[in-house]
């Protein structure tokens, strides 16, 4: 290497030369790298309302891949497996919103739920501050607090009572409409009382008048219905299609991702990408099998504690749904649990002590044996200790994911929140690994 | 830089050559490399060599081509190991850093011979670096997908993996001949 000037030129040149291609290589990643982001920002906050729908496709597809594996692995051919399982999955929508629309309530079952519950409420409330049936009375509690209690359970009232509208449909359904059974008279006897506690005694003489004009109403409710459920339909068409062609990727998407990775960085991207990869994948699944347990433990235990089955099954599915958000499911658990306990008119519990009056506690005692069982059992077992999130974290992104993307982002806050967690953990430390940090 | 020597008055490229058994290609049935596609590529890597055509398209697609500029580096030395390479045109050497920054050169890597396999076992740190001479292509075949390929597909996992251990079974007794052999 002890060469003279006229050989050393031409190498400082080509430094100079390489380094600058460096120096453009680096501004050009910059530049496309800020690009990027500012595109998929722009993107996905102009097409947030199909967001929902791929997420839920990618995380159906995400939780089909180790069944894709066994298939291949028990010599299906891939193709004939991703049919399979684009075929299971067609079903098990078609199933779910079947059993679901079965168990959401229609028209009648909602006014007879409202009316109900407010009856029920009422009557609970009377007992609980000892007031005989002319409002008389009250325990010494009622008595220091009677205008304070009396302006919540107004407004409480005020919110869940029929509506003109209702109690005109209410009166409909009494003598039996569109083609379901009457309303059972003991219904419109809590239809009345909940009209004396409005102090509307006269409403019930407008709801007759009312009833007319709502029927002329139907036709273009029927239309409006047709038209959310097209835009609905348009919208999620796009979900089986997401989780098809995910399926059927064979890995060009980490491919191309890994392609535009500089070659300095080409291992740790192929570690990084393996690692969030399996981590994502167990957790989506550890919370799919979590989310499951929970939903068939409420199912069960509300059952056994003299639930209408279909109430049980209900509370369950909307529970089991809502564990995926720490805290939120038990709430969810309680608060509707609470509400049916508040209406129940007869419990047929399996176990004897527990009646109407006192079903109120055997909830709140259900909801902590999830509660134990999913701390204890559950989630050490099936999700283990990967992902762990501060109640602060947790908080604020369910409130910022709903702010920004409503329901959507209510759901997948949380998912998000994870998924970007792991990557920056895991990409932080095999950039430490490797030394380039 | 320093070419390795064991007798630092012999010429560099017979000096290098002891230590080939370990980083060269020593099964290497075809010279030549030229632009052919990664299937038929893929075939004269000894680590493939016993996969018919239809697995070999199968396995084609877990496979990254990389291009690196003279002077990149393929991986280097103490950082973990994640994927094996098969250098398909273009030259590579294997270097050791120095303190002084000097770099210890052991080998040099020609098309068709493969690097880094024992990438393909666990992530133990690299033992030297690789670093590209020339403009170089090569395919890189990752620790994770041979993992799942023994799971999806064990007919062709477990090939590559009675393959890689006699490779590395062979690179053992080439290393044990020129150590033990030179000292008789």
């Amino acid at each position: 290497m002890s060469n003279d000037s006229g050989h050393k030129n031409p190498e400082t040149n080509a430094d100079i030369r390489s380094s600058s291609r460096r120096q453009t290589r680096r501004i050009v990643f910059i530049v496309t790298a800020i690009l990027v982001v500012l595109t998929g920002g722009f993107l996905v906050w102009s097409l947030r309302p199909i967001i929902l729908p791929i997420i839920i496709g990618t995380l159906a597809a995400y939780i089909c891949f180790p069944l894709l594996k066994l298939f291949t692995r028990a010599g299906i051919p891939r193709g004939a497996g991703i049919l399979l399982l684009f075929g299971s999955f067609f079903i098990v929508i078609i199933i779910i919103a079947n059993q679901v629309g079965s168990l959401i309530p229609d028209e009648r079952e909602k006014l007879i739920l409202k009316t109900r519950f407010q009856y029920k409420l009422n009557e609970r409330y009377k007992s609980f501050m000892g007031l005989d049936d002319a409002g008389e009375g009250g325990t010494m509690l009622y008595r220091y607090f009677s205008s304070d209690f009396d302006n919540f359970l107004n407004s409480v009232n005020s919110f869940i009572r029929l509506d003109n509208e209702e109690r005109g449909k209410f009166m409909k359904y009494l003598d039996g409409y569109n083609n379901k059974p009457p309303i059972p008279l003991k219904y419109y006897e809590y239809y009345h009382k909940n009209l004396d506690t409005n102090h509307e005694g006269t409403e019930d003489k407008t709801a007759g008048d009312l009833s007319g004009k709502t029927a002329e109403k139907d036709a273009g409710k029927d239309e409006f219905h047709f038209t959310v459920v097209m835009n609905a339909f348009k919208l999620w068409i796009i979900m089986p299609f997401v989780f098809l062609f995910l399926l059927l990727d064979n890995g060009e998407i980490k491919r191309f991702f890994v392609s535009l990775v500089p070659n300095r960085y080409f291992e740790v991207s192929l570690a990084v990408f393996d690692k969030v990869d399996k981590a994502i994948g167990n957790y989506l699944r550890g919370i799919l099998i979590e989310c499951s347990l929970v939903g068939v433990s409420y199912i069960v235990l509300f059952s056994v504690i003299g639930f209408e089955i279909k109430m049980a099954v209900m509370i369950g599915l909307a529970a089991g749904m809502a564990t995926a958000i720490p805290i939120m499911g038990f709430g969810i658990a309680f608060v509707l649990g609470s509400s049916y306990a508040l209406i129940a008119e007869s419990v047929s519990s399996i176990i004897p002590f527990i009646t109407s009056h006192n079903l109120i506690i055997a909830v709140a005692v259900v909801v902590l044996m999830v509660m134990v069982l999913d701390n204890g059992v559950f989630q050490p077992v099936v999700v283990g200790g990967a992902v762990s999130l501060h109640p602060l974290v947790v908080f604020i992104g369910i409130m910022g994911g709903s702010m920004l993307f409503g329901f959507a982002g209510l759901i997948l806050a949380i998912p998000t929140i994870v998924l970007v967690k792991e990557i920056v953990t895991t990409l932080f430390r095999e950039l430490k690994d490797y030394s380039l940090i | 830089m320093t070419n390795f020597t064991y007798d630092m008055g012999k010429d560099n490229t017979d000096t290098t050559k002891p230590l080939n058994a370990f980083w060269g290609n020593i099964f290497s049935r075809f010279k030549g490399g030229g632009n052919i596609p990664n299937v038929e590529f893929l075939k004269l890597c000894p680590i493939f060599q016993h996969l018919n055509n239809r697995e070999l398209k199968k396995l084609s697609p877990l496979i990254y081509e990389r291009k690196y500029q003279a002077g990149e580096f393929l991986f280097e030395k103490e950082q973990p190991g994640t994927a094996m390479f098969i250098i398909k045109s273009g030259h590579v050497k294997i270097v050791v850093p120095g303190h002084n920054g000097e770099e210890t050169e052991l080998a040099t890597i020609h098309p068709e011979d493969f690097l880094g396999e024992l990438a393909l076992l666990d992530d133990t740190p690299r033992s030297a670096s690789a670093k590209a001479v020339e403009k170089t292509e090569a395919l890189a075949f990752f620790r994770e997908d041979l993992n799942e390929l023994l799971e999806t597909n064990p007919a062709i996992g477990s090939k590559i993996m009675k393959d890689l251990a006699i490779v590395i079974g062979q690179r053992l007794k080439a290393c044990n001949e020129q150590l033990y052999g030179g000292s008789e």
